[in-house]
């Protein structure tokens, strides 16, 4: 199993995509970073409590870009076919899947980790220079527990992204089951079921990063709560892909 | 010692309206050591058997054995061993040839120094730190010889090796192949360049229609697929058949030729018959069978596959 990991995390640090993902996210960090300098108003300064709600704003973006390094982690496997590569080198399809499950959600998280923690210190950095009044008492904590709940939504993404990529065998196709679910079916159900709302991917993905919610019915959900039902979607979806994965052929 | 024992291996594809047999009770023994060709015209299931042995493909039905280890039960004990390509390699576009190797290489633990080592034998060297896309086809396929490689197999799985090569490439794997065979290595390579085949395999097995149709080793398989002869060649064809036959020896004029049928070693007769008659040779050779002849007289659609066991 080690070994494995460390051939997944090998590729996962090799790819194009976290390179092409880590400049863009750069230019992104600079570019904002600029724009909150530039737009500051002395009579409304950018403050340090704007921080925190410009990455809770970004969630959304994060999740889908988690989702989607995770659904590519596996499906540029099935379109080079090097599936059928690994197989006939570790044929336990299980050890196989864990391990490339493993390597994308921890690669989604350290990636996302860096690329808010990054913001957060740009944004800090502006704020401190803006801002009159000192940085707040538990700023850096909150902060930091902020990004790291970015992360994991992020990773949470990137493993749902993958389990769907496993059984679709196709990235695009892992996007759009992603979107569709997301915008239509939480939609719809969101619109005409909304005692369901408790249970939706989109809203505890919310509640988990805020810290807590609450619900259109008024129903209180907690981070813990929401956690749990992010942790059940994740186990769901990964054991369908599994089953699919070790049921198949590889073609 | 079989090093690949394949018992009644059956797989149906289910489609829509009907299944697809692609292996139909393939009965097979490979002895260790030496290159065995396995053979067949596309379709005849020569894919699907690999596909199955490695773990990829579920057969429907039949028992199969790799290095004694049952298979797909305890391959995993046995993957060590074996190298494998299966059709064409299947590599990462986007890496170099050596990061492609070390993603493998990690699977196994496998050091730096082997990588470098493999890719000096395939002559990848100099091309290690390119990236994949930029490869030939038949760079590709040695990169993919040069990942099986690594492991240091007792058993060598090899589908269509030479695809992609150009000539001097496909002398280098032939070369390759005869190496690995010769070190006491058991290398299966599937192919449907016969020739090549011929010259580099020990033993082969044709296969067509999913079932097995001769197996044997290269000289008994080649002498099943036709009557061993010579070719004469003289001034006076027919006088010549003439004197042959007068002599009791059997001839018969084909174009500009007279075909004997006499094995090589009893040439000298033909030599002194026709120059008893005054006639004088220009050529005489044996009428060789190629794997190609019988490879095309054993598959042809008319002729039904063997009960399984009626062959070895």
């Amino acid at each position: 199993m080690i070994a494995l990991l460390a051939s997944e995390l090998l590729r996962a640090r090799s790819r194009r995509l976290v390179k092409v993902l880590a400049i863009l996210s750069g230019i992104g960090i600079a570019l904002s970073t600029f724009l909150v300098a530039v737009n500051s108003d002395p009579a409304d300064p950018f403050g340090y409590r704007v921080v925190p709600d410009i990455l809770t704003g970004l969630a959304f973006i994060f999740v889908i870009i988690g989702w989607y390094m995770g659904a590519s982690f596996v499906g540029a496997e099935w379109a080079a076919g090097t599936m059928a590569t690994t197989i006939t080198w570790e044929s336990r399809r299980g050890r196989v899947l864990v391990a490339k499950a493993v390597a994308a959600a921890g690669s989604v998280f350290v990636f996302m980790m860096l690329v808010c923690g990054l913001m957060s210190v740009a944004f800090a950095m502006v704020a401190s220079a803006t801002d009159p009044s000192a940085m707040p008492a538990g700023f850096i904590v909150d902060q930091t527990s902020l990004v790291l709940r970015l992360a994991s939504a992020s990773a949470i993404g990137g493993l749902l992204g993958f389990s769907v990529a496993t059984v679709a065998r196709h990235t695009a196709g892992a996007v759009g089951v992603g979107f569709g679910y997301l915008l239509i079916v939480e939609g719809l159900l969101r619109a005409f079921r909304p005692g369901w709302q408790r249970l939706l991917l989109g809203e505890n993905l919310a509640f988990w990063v805020i810290g807590h919610g609450r619900t259109s019915s008024g129903q209180s959900v907690s981070m813990t709560g929401s956690g749990l039902v992010l942790v059940g979607y994740c186990l769901v979806l990964f054991a369908i892909a599994l089953a699919w994965f070790r049921a198949r052929d590889v073609n | 010692m079989a090093i690949i024992e394949i018992d009644g291996l059956r797989k149906e594809y289910h489609r829509k309206g009907g299944k697809t047999v692609a292996v139909a009770g393939l009965d097979l023994e490979v002895p260790e050591g030496g290159v065995f060709g396995f053979l067949g015209p596309n379709g005849a299931g020569k894919t699907t058997t690999i596909r199955c042995l490695l773990g990829l493909v579920r057969p429907t039905s039949g028992r199969m054995k790799m290095l004694g280890a049952e298979v797909p039960g305890d391959l995993p004990s046995a993957l060590s061993r074996i190298g494998s390509i299966v059709e064409s390699p299947a590599l990462f576009p986007r890496f170099s040839g050596r990061r492609n190797l070390e993603v493998l290489a990690r699977l196994q633990g496998i050091g730096a120094s082997t990588i470098t080592s493999v890719l000096e034998t395939v002559g990848l060297a100099d091309r290690q730190r390119d990236q994949v896309k930029t490869y030939s086809l038949g760079m590709k396929q040695r990169l993919g010889i040069a990942a099986a490689l690594m492991k240091d197999p007792a058993l060598l799985i090899l589908d269509e090796p030479a695809n992609g090569l150009d000539p001097a490439g496909i002398v280098e794997v032939r070369d390759l192949l005869r190496r690995l065979g010769a070190e006491g290595r058991t290398v299966f390579v599937s192919s449907h360049i016969l020739a090549e085949v011929q010259q580099t395999a020990d033993r082969v097995a044709i296969i067509a229609r999913g079932g097995l149709i001769k197996a044997g080793p290269v000289h008994e398989v080649l002498a099943s697929g036709g009557t061993e002869g010579l070719i004469v060649r003289v001034d006076d064809l027919v006088a010549g058949a003439r004197a042959l036959v007068t002599s009791g020896i059997s001839a018969v004029i084909e174009g500009d030729h007279l075909r004997v049928a006499l094995p090589v070693t009893e040439a000298s007769r033909v030599t002194r018959t026709l120059a008893d008659g005054g006639l004088y040779l220009s050529e005489i050779r044996a009428d060789e069978v190629d794997l190609e002849t019988v490879f095309l007289e054993l598959t042809r659609d008319d002729v039904p596959p063997p009960p399984p066991g009626t062959t070895s």
